[in-house]
């Protein structure tokens, strides 16, 4: 199963390296998107939102310094040609490509950087996404007012500039963030709080229309920097929050592709117009049972081991969420680099999970309370699943859905028994695990309150470990000890597809949020209704 | 007449206060932390959220917020949005035409099919016509509205491929014509119940029959009593009813994706964006109160001429 | 007209034999459901369309979607009444004492009642079941406290009009004491035109829960409520309908039959009074 799964990502790279030479693109036509998760898109401007709905659409309009790479599955230089390290790892000069230009046919300078990583540190409320930023030097004394100018950033030229950063990070995990994005200066001091709603960027498309609720249509920038590109005359993202009006709309040709949820992952898998070109990636997303190990029974280690035992973790991937899942085997997942391709998770064996029980004292069982959202895939509806499994081991577990706002709340307070959610793990491998390390603040996400020695040694080894083949070895340790300690139940990691009509090519399987696609490369032949021939 | 009107636009003022109060009270109530929830699905340093709490002045007490939102509505400032970062009236009144193009549509429906349904089974009382008018209107407003549009969308869009399922579109009418059916077709039913009886009664009165001893045709005065002191009723009725249906347009919306207040509302209570939702509740009840009053201007008009008569 | 009575009354019937069925059914589902509604779940069986022995096939868990919607009767039939029976005693009180003692709380009654009606009730409801969270208990909330204006309308209309009546001065006269004229001359004025607005009020709280199990903020998971269930079902709407039709034939079914209820009710009562207070 597993090796089925893994060869089919693979084929799904070797398909798009192959239908790039073979057709050459064809250019026009309009591409009818969706924005499909929750609600209204609420701004244009990237450095006021941190929402995906938002995010997915300023990424075409906007451009970032890195950006993320399905080739080499990490993020590359977008902007610059060039990246040169300084000996001592920590400064980075940049050579911007040439001719870039804003939509407002401005050049695009170096300082254009400096002015937006600013505006990020100095916005008021403060900017969701300038967390990213504090990795530079002076970022910290900026945000507090202390200083009227970002230190780290030095503009050396119209085309050169260099960054100096804290510690030894790879700045590429931070800069290709699409909340950092580079935005022109006169354009937000003219438009003021309606950038957001008219914005001006630098990517391939130009913001045209946007009525609010409903949809955001873009056109073609022409002078856009990367030759012959973008391929189609216009790009319109349909807000559409209902999985079953989707999945009608594409149905019936209205939409050039969608992402598929679970419910309707089987129809489209088993039928033969679109089985063929679903695109698939396990996303960078861990869904998973946060226990909190101040409730008794959960903080022994046997218990949570006999609960991963208990539970058919791969019946509830198949059966219950469709196979849209990947069966899970440590934190980091499959599309990780520091994934662990020879370990493998909890078996399911109920026997053990007994004898489990009953050395930790349990065996009458207890009660457990698991909260979640009303999401179909990582929600209370799956709790209830789960609940018929840890029956079994005499775990009587009650379910209470609530809405996510108040999930954080009690996530951050510590008042819960289980939250079942869904968090980032990725893209960079360890900075994921860093999550679950001791000294995380709770609030940036080690919900667990997990504490373990030799899992922070590991990471903190690995931090300042030079060999990267080392480092990796490291990291993958760290996970096997994260796993073994059942410090959270492993649900799965999402298998994010999108549904494609006949006629698109260039859609990529985005690690990070499939949503997440960079329409330049995206080109629809003849047999589309909107080829424009 | 301008008196009246002059006099019932004051007695908005301590309403609307009543209303902000209540709706601040609910909004304020709601769990759920708004500053981390606008900065979406990130795990954020503390530092960061206590900065963006101070920010968006959530640090305040709440009696001291009411009273800066009251103050600031007082002058015409509904405030911040939280998610969005601009005006929450900017936010609000760019809806706020879809909603009312979708209201009038289904209360359009309404009219058109509800009124000659009603007078159909007035005036065939007890045959055949009147039964079925009655059914149908019985099994219309029985019928679960969201479950009623997924009905409808399965058969158009899916299985007839005749209708947009869902979205605004370009405004145009094939996507207005389910979410305006789904919330009319409930209304259609009250208004021929209405109706009906409006014209019965007068049907029964004392004139009428007189017109008849007088041996004036039916369709005359069908035409020249029955509808014109009918109209006086059913026009009351439309209008209480197009204030409800604003509500129930919160459903409607949500069903049809369809970019009005309603669906606003709903999903800035679930992301906790409390300036908005404000903004909307406020918005919704003022629509509500100002068609009743214009109901009630109507009406004196009416009543007037009348008697004059 | 004797045609339209018979009709009427053929109304009342049906409808009540409606409700009196699937009270019945509510009553006695422990006994005609086949499986229990939450926990015979078994995920290998999720999803089957109807057969003999799932007559109305199975949900996403395995669960059977027959039994569920037996269970689910009590669900709104308890949300139904609960909420008429609250709604009525604060329409009532609140409208006697309004008309009765007149003046202050006149005017503080009836400027609430304004208020209360102008904020449409759907999304009354769903600023109340965000601020308290999805549960059974505060639906009852939600729709219990927030429908009463016209029944206290209503009631308030008719105390006027009952007190000014010689009949009542003849009472005070006599030296009745004030509840025994309340309750023995208006209470009997009032109970009729009430009864039918809590009947159809029923009907609509029904459809108001399903709506709100809709948003997402019915009764708890996994309690068999025919909203909620109606609600999870949307997303399958194509590859499972079964899950969308029962329960959305059991509100539609409930509802009708409340609804020919009440109108046969307003039909048999004098039906210009009612219809000019509803």
């Amino acid at each position: 199963m597993k090796h089925t799964l893994r060869i089919s990502i693979l084929a799904c790279f070797a398909l798009f390296g192959a239908s790039a030479s073979l057709h050459s693109a064809e250019r026009g036509g309009t591409f009818n998107f969706v924005a499909p998760y929750d609600g209204s898109i609420l701004t244009l401007d990237p450095h006021k939102t941190a929402k995906q709905q938002d995010l997915l659409v300023t990424n075409n309009i906007f451009r970032t310094l890195y950006m993320w790479s399905t080739e080499e599955q990490r993020p590359v230089l977008e902007m610059a040609e060039s990246a040169v390290v300084s000996e001592d790892g920590l400064t980075y000069t940049y050579t911007l490509k040439d001719g870039m230009t804003f939509h407002n046919g401005r050049k695009l300078v170096a300082s254009d950087i400096a002015y937006s990583y600013e505006r990020m540190l100095t916005m008021d409320p403060v900017s969701p996404s300038s967390g990213f930023l504090q990795v530079i030097v002076g970022a910290e004394a900026l945000q507090k007012g202390k200083v009227d100018h970002l230190a780290g950033v030095k503009v050396i030229n119209d085309r050169t500039f260099s960054i100096t950063l804290t510690e030894k990070v790879d700045p590429a995990y931070q800069f290709y963030q699409p909340g950092t994005a580079i935005v022109p200066k006169e354009e937000v001091e003219r438009l003021g709080d309606k950038f957001g709603l008219t914005p001006i960027g630098s990517g391939p498309f130009m913001f045209k229309e946007w009525v609010p609720g409903s949809e955001v249509s873009l056109v073609k920038y022409p002078g856009y920097y990367e030759e012959g590109k973008p391929y189609l005359d216009s790009v319109a993202f349909k807000i559409m929050q209902e999985g079953a009006s989707r999945d009608i709309a594409f149905r019936a040709k209205e939409l050039d592709a969608i992402i598929v949820e679970a419910p309707q992952y089987s129809s489209y898998k088993n039928d033969p117009e679109y089985s063929g070109d679903l695109i698939e990636v396990a996303e960078m997303f861990t869904r998973l049972i946060v226990w909190n190990q101040k409730y008794e029974p959960l903080a022994n280690r046997k218990v949570r081991q006999a609960i991963s035992h208990a539970i058919d973790v791969d019946a509830i991937n198949r059966k219950f969420l469709k196979g849209k899942a990947y069966n899970p085997v440590g934190w980091l997942p499959e599309s990780s680099e520091a994934f662990d391709r020879g370990a493998t998770g909890f078996s399911f064996d109920l026997e053990k999970a007994k004898l489990l029980m009953k050395e930790a004292g349990y065996e009458k069982g207890f009660e457990l309370k698991i909260l979640g959202s009303a999401n179909m895939s990582y929600g209370v509806s799956v709790a209830e699943v789960i609940g018929q499994y840890l029956s079994k081991i005499n775990i009587k577990v009650t379910t209470q859905q609530l809405e996510e706002g108040i999930l954080y709340d009690k996530m951050i307070a510590g008042d819960f028994q289980g939250i079942i959610w869904s968090f980032g793990s990725g893209p960079e491998p360890l900075q994921a695990l860093k999550r679950w390390h001791s000294k995380t603040e709770n609030t940036s996400g080690n919900y667990a309150h997990y504490n373990n020695a030799q899992y922070d040694a590991l990471l903190d080894q690995a931090r300042t470990e030079t060999d990267p083949a080392t480092r990796i070895d490291l990291i993958k340790q760290a996970d096997a000890v994260f796993r073994d300690d059942a410090a959270v139940w492993l649900l799965n990691y999402n298998k994010a597809v999108l549904a494609v009509q006949p006629w698109v090519h260039g859609l990529k399987p985005v690690a990070i949020e499939i949503m997440y696609q960079d329409m330049a490369d995206v080109w629809v032949d003849p047999g589309s209704p909107r080829s424009g021939k | 007449m301008l008196s009246f009107a002059i006099r019932r636009l004051l007695q908005f003022i301590p309403t609307i206060l009543g209303i902000t109060l209540i709706m601040f009270l609910l909004l304020n109530l709601i769990p759920g932390n708004a500053a981390l929830s606008s900065a979406g699905k990130l795990e954020l340093g503390a530092d960061v959220i206590e900065k963006l709490k101070a920010d968006l002045q959530l640090d305040k007490p709440a009696y001291v917020r009411y009273f800066n939102y009251v103050g600031r509505l007082a002058q015409g400032d509904m405030g911040q949005s939280y998610l969005r970062r601009y005006d929450v009236a900017d936010v609000v009144f760019d809806r706020l035409g879809a909603t009312l193009k979708l209201a009038f549509s289904a209360i359009g429906i309404a009219i058109v099919l509800g009124v000659p349904l009603g007078f159909i089974a007035a005036l065939k009382q007890g045959t055949w016509p009147d039964t079925l008018s009655t059914v149908v209107a019985v099994v219309s407003v029985s019928i679960p509205q969201f479950w009623l549009g997924i009905l409808l969308m399965y058969v158009f869009s899916y299985m007839m491929h005749l209708l947009p399922t869902s979205g605004y579109g370009d405004g145009a009418s094939a996507n207005l014509v389910m979410p305006a059916m789904t919330l009319g077709l409930g209304y259609t039913a009250l208004l021929a119940r209405i109706t009906r009886a409006a014209v019965v009664e007068v049907l029964s009165a004392d004139y009428i029959r007189t017109a008849r001893a007088k041996g004036l045709s039916e369709f005359r005065i069908s035409y020249r009593h029955v509808f014109r002191n009918a109209f006086v009723l059913i026009l009351t009725t439309a209008g209480l009813l197009f204030g409800s249906l604003i509500g129930q347009t919160v459903v409607v919306e949500r069903v049809f994706s369809w970019p009005g207040i309603g669906s606003l509302l709903v999903e800035s209570i679930f992301q906790r964006d409390i300036p908005v939702a404000q903004g909307c509740l406020l918005v919704i009840v003022i629509v509500f109160l100002i068609v009743n009053l214009l109901v009630d201007i109507l009406y004196s008009v009416i009543n007037s001429q009348i008697d004059f008569k | 007209m004797t045609m339209n009575r018979v009709f009427h009354q053929k109304n009342l019937f049906f409808g009540g034999l409606i409700i009196a069925l699937v009270i019945l059914i509510a009553a006695f589902a422990p006994l005609i459901a086949p499986f229990d509604p939450v926990n015979d779940a078994d995920l290998m069986n999720a999803e089957l369309p109807p057969s003999a022995s799932h007559l109305f096939g199975t949900d996403s868990s395995g669960r059977d979607v027959f039994s569920r919607v037996l269970y689910g009767a009590r669900v709104s039939l308890s949300v139904g009444l609960i909420t008429q029976i609250a709604n009525t005693i604060i329409g009532v009180s609140l409208g006697l004492v309004a008309g009765y003692f007149g003046r202050f709380w006149d005017e503080l009654i009836m400027g609430t009642t304004n208020i209360m009606l102008s904020i449409p009730v759907i999304v009354f409801a769903l600023a109340i079941m965000s601020a308290l969270g999805p549960g059974l208990f505060n639906i009852y909330l939600a729709l219990g406290l927030t429908n009463w204006s016209y029944t206290c309308r209503l009631t308030r209309a008719q105390v006027l009009s009952v007190k000014k009546s010689d009949y009542v001065n003849a009472a005070v006269v006599l030296g009745y004491s004030k509840t025994s004229i309340i309750f023995g001359q208006i209470m009997p004025n009032v109970l009729g035109p009430v009864l039918v607005i809590a009947t159809l009020g029923c009907a609509e709280a029904i459809l108001m829960e399903a709506a709100l199990s809709f948003l997402g903020l019915g009764a708890q998971p996994p309690m068999p409520s025919w909203g909620g269930m109606l609600s999870s079902a949307r997303d399958l709407f194509f590859t499972a309908p079964w899950l969308a039709i029962f329960p959305g034939l059991a509100i539609f079914v409930t509802v009708l039959g409340l609804n020919l209820f009440g109108d046969g009710l307003r039909d048999i009562l004098d039906p210009r009074s009612v219809l000019k207070n509803t």
